[in-house]
C-alpha cells in the first residue's frame, strides 16, 4: 500500500511538471511595419526563433486588426490589450520622451555613437519603465535626413525654409524654430500634399520610406542632405504583465535571439539605406557635395542650440549619461 | 491581388491567338481554357510551369511579338500570384523561412513579367512607364483598346512586385507609373475581361498607400463595379473586398458576410480555378479571424 501511495505520488508530481512544461505562452505583438520591409520580416523571424528555441512553448502572433493603427494606437493597445508592439521611435519616445533625445539633431553623428548611446540609454530606460514594460531589444534602422525641393548646402540654407514637423516632437519643432526654420504641422498622410500645395519646403525622413514611395516624391522632393540629421531606431517592447508569464528559464534565449536578429535588422536596413539613396539618385534626386567643412557645420549649430534648451526637455540623468558613452 | 489577376489568362491567351492565329496558338488557347476549368488547384499548380515553358518557347520564336509576351508575362504574374504567393498565404507564421522563400520566388517571377513588357509598353507610349507621366498626358492617348492586356499585366507585375518586396527602389520608382497604365487600362475598356480591372482595382486602392493613389472609398465603388460586371457571381472579388476594406476598416460584419457570399456562390464552370482559388483564401481568412479584428482572447 505504502508502495503504491509513493508510485501515485510520483505520478502525479510527474503530470504536474509536464503539464507546466507544456504549458505553452502566446504573445500578440502588434505591429504596424510595411509588409516584406526588413523591420516586418525581422519580427517575424524573431517569432519564428522564439517558438524553435523555446521548444514551441512561447508562439507569437501578429493581429493584422493593428497593422494600420499608429504608433499612438499600438502603445494604447500596448497598455491594455497586446502583449507587445514593434516601436519606432517616435512610439519610444511617447512612453519616455527621453528617447527623443537621440533623435535630437547633431545629438548622435555615427553608428558607433549610437550603439554607446544605446548601450548607456537602456539600463536608465529599463529601470524606469520596468514596472510596466520590458524593452526586448532595440534595432537600428537607418538614419534621418533632410529632403527639400531645393538645395540644403549649409546651415543657413535652413533659414525661412518650411520645414514639415511631427506634432508629437515638440523639443525637435523649437530647435528648428530657433534655427530659422518656419515649423509646419505634418504627418506622413498629409506631406505629398504640403508639398504638392507650396506649404512645405522640406522635411526630415528616412532614406528607406522616401525611396519606397520615390514615385510620388521625386515630383515634389529634389535635393536631399549629405548631413545625417540623427538615427531612425525601433524596439521589441512588452507588457510587464505578458512578459511575466514567460517562463524565466526561456527569458535569456528569447533576449539573445531578439538582439541577435535585431542586429541583422539593423544591418540589412544600413544596406537597403545606401541602396535607397544610390536609387533615388539614378531616378532623379541630387545630394550635395558633403565634406567635413559642412558636417562641423551643421554639428556646431545644433549643438549650439540644443545647449540652451536641452534643461527644459530631457533629463540630467539621462542627457548626462549618453553624452558620457560617447564621449562628448 | 492575389486572386484578381488569375482571372485575366483567357483573354490573354485569346488575343495572342487572335495577333498569330497558329495552331499552336490554338493549342495554347485550349489549354488555357482548360486550366481556368479546373477545380483542384494542386493539379493546376502542378501543370502550370510546363505551360509556362511552352508558352516561352513559342515566345523566343517570336521576340518581337507583343502578345506572346503578353501571354508569358501573364503566366509568370499567375503562377507567382496564385501558387507561390497563395501558398505563403496559407502556412503559419512559424514556417517564416518557408514563407520567405515562396515570396522571394513569386517576387523573382513578377519582375521577369514586367521586365518582359515594359519595352512594349515603352513602344506603345514612350515615356508612359516614367513617373513623369500623369494620368492626363497626351502619350497615354496613344495607348488603345489592343493595349489593354498589356496595361494589365505590366501593372498587376509592376504592383505585385512592389507589394512583395517594397525595399526593391528600382521597381518602386515604377509604382506610379504603373497606376497610371492601370488606369488608363481601366478607362479604356473598364469591364474588360468580365470585370477582372474592377477586382483588381478593390485590392490595389484598398491596400497602397494614400501618397501611391491608395483610397477606400475607390476600392469600394470598384467593389460594386466588379459585382455588377460578374453579376456578383466571382467570390474572388468578395475576398478582395473582406480583405482589403473590410480588414482595415475593422468592419468584421462586413468581413464575415463577404467571406461567407465568397463560399456560398453557385460554382462558375468557366473559372473554376481562380474561384477554388478565392474559395481557399476566403476560408482560411475566416479561421484567422480573431487575428484581423480582435485582441486579447487568442
Amino acid at each position: 500500500m505504502r508502495h503504491l501511495k509513493i508510485v501515485l505520488v510520483t505520478l502525479s508530481l510527474v503530470a504536474a511538471v509536464s503539464a507546466v512544461s507544456a504549458q505553452s505562452v502566446v504573445l500578440q505583438i502588434g505591429s504596424n511595419a510595411p509588409v516584406n520591409s526588413p523591420w516586418d520580416i525581422g519580427v517575424k523571424k524573431i517569432a519564428a526563433e522564439w517558438s524553435r528555441v523555446s521548444g514551441g512553448r512561447v508562439k507569437v502572433v501578429f493581429p493584422k486588426s493593428v497593422a494600420n493603427s499608429s504608433m499612438e494606437d499600438l502603445i494604447q493597445k500596448l497598455k491594455f490589450t497586446l502583449d507587445g508592439a514593434v516601436l519606432d521611435t517616435s512610439g519610444l519616445g511617447v512612453i519616455d520622451k527621453d528617447v527623443f533625445f537621440l533623435s535630437m539633431p547633431s545629438v548622435i553623428r555615427d553608428d558607433a555613437e549610437f550603439d554607446a548611446a544605446i548601450a548607456a540609454a537602456l539600463p536608465i530606460l529599463r529601470a524606469r519603465l520596468g514596472d510596466r514594460y520590458e524593452i526586448v531589444a532595440v534595432a537600428k534602422a537607418g538614419w534621418i535626413r533632410f529632403f527639400s525641393n531645393r538645395p540644403l548646402r549649409s546651415p543657413e540654407d535652413l533659414r525661412n525654409l518650411r520645414m514639415g514637423v511631427n506634432r508629437n516632437m515638440d523639443a525637435l519643432t523649437k530647435v528648428m524654430q530657433s534655427v530659422g526654420v518656419r515649423t509646419v504641422q505634418a504627418d506622413s498622410a498629409s506631406t505629398l500634399l504640403q508639398f504638392n500645395s507650396g506649404a512645405m519646403d522640406a522635411m526630415y525622413s528616412s532614406p528607406l520610406f522616401v525611396g519606397a514611395l520615390w514615385s510620388q516624391y521625386r515630383r515634389v522632393v529634389t535635393h536631399m542632405t549629405g548631413f545625417r540629421v540623427a538615427p531612425f531606431f525601433g524596439a521589441i517592447v512588452m507588457n510587464r504583465r505578458s512578459w511575466d508569464r514567460v517562463p524565466d528559464s526561456l527569458k535569456p534565449a528569447l533576449r539573445e535571439s531578439a538582439e541577435r536578429i535585431c542586429r541583422e535588422i539593423g544591418s540589412e536596413a544600413a544596406r537597403l539605406e545606401d541602396e535607397g539613396i544610390a536609387a533615388m539618385t539614378r531616378n532623379g534626386l541630387q545630394v550635395p557635395p558633403y565634406a567635413e567643412a559642412d558636417a562641423e557645420a551643421w554639428n556646431r549649430l545644433f549643438s549650439s542650440t540644443m545647449e540652451g534648451l536641452m534643461a527644459d526637455w530631457y533629463s540630467r540623468e539621462f542627457t548626462s549619461a549618453v553624452y558620457e558613452a560617447i564621449g562628448r | 491581388m492575389r486572386i484578381a489577376v488569375v482571372r485575366a489568362l483567357s483573354a490573354a491567351s485569346l488575343s495572342m491567338c487572335l495577333a498569330t492565329g497558329c495552331a499552336l496558338l490554338s493549342a495554347g488557347d485550349y489549354a488555357s481554357r482548360a486550366f481556368m476549368r479546373e477545380s483542384d488547384p494542386a493539379l493546376a499548380e502542378d501543370a502550370f510551369p510546363t505551360m509556362i515553358k511552352a508558352a516561352e518557347a513559342i515566345q523566343l520564336a517570336n521576340p518581337g511579338d507583343r502578345d506572346d509576351a503578353t501571354l508569358v508575362a501573364s503566366l509568370y504574374v499567375m503562377y507567382a500570384n496564385a501558387f507561390l504567393e497563395g501558398k505563403a498565404f496559407l502556412l503559419p507564421d512559424e514556417a517564416f523561412e518557408e514563407r520567405l522563400a515562396l515570396a522571394g520566388r513569386a517576387n523573382a517571377l513578377y519582375l521577369r513579367a514586367a521586365a518582359l513588357l515594359a519595352p512594349f509598353i515603352e513602344a506603345a507610349a514612350p515615356g508612359a512607364l516614367g513617373s513623369a507621366v500623369g494620368p492626363d498626358d497626351p502619350v497615354l492617348s496613344r495607348l488603345g483598346r489592343k493595349d489593354v492586356p498589356t496595361l494589365y499585366w505590366t501593372a498587376a507585375a509592376i504592383l505585385a512586385a512592389f507589394a512583395s518586396d517594397p525595399m526593391d527602389f528600382e521597381n518602386a520608382a515604377r509604382v506610379s507609373g504603373a497606376m497610371v497604365l492601370f488606369e488608363r487600362a481601366r478607362s479604356i475598356e473598364p469591364d474588360w475581361n468580365g470585370g477582372a480591372l474592377h477586382e483588381l482595382a478593390i485590392t490595389l486602392y484598398g491596400s497602397l498607400p494614400a501618397d501611391l493613389g491608395g483610397d477606400r472609398s475607390k476600392a469600394r465603388e470598384a467593389f460594386e463595379l466588379a459585382k455588377s460586371a460578374t453579376g456578383a457571381s466571382s467570390p474572388g472579388a468578395f475576398v478582395a473586398y473582406a480583405s482589403s476594406v473590410c480588414v482595415p476598416e475593422g468592419d468584421a460584419d462586413g468581413f464575415e458576410q463577404a467571406l461567407e457570399t465568397a463560399l456560398g456562390l453557385p460554382d462558375r464552370p468557366e473559372s473554376a480555378l481562380m474561384d477554388a482559388i478565392a474559395r481557399r483564401k476566403a476560408r482560411r481568412l475566416l479561421d484567422d479571424e480573431e487575428l484581423y479584428f480582435y485582441l486579447g482572447d487568442i
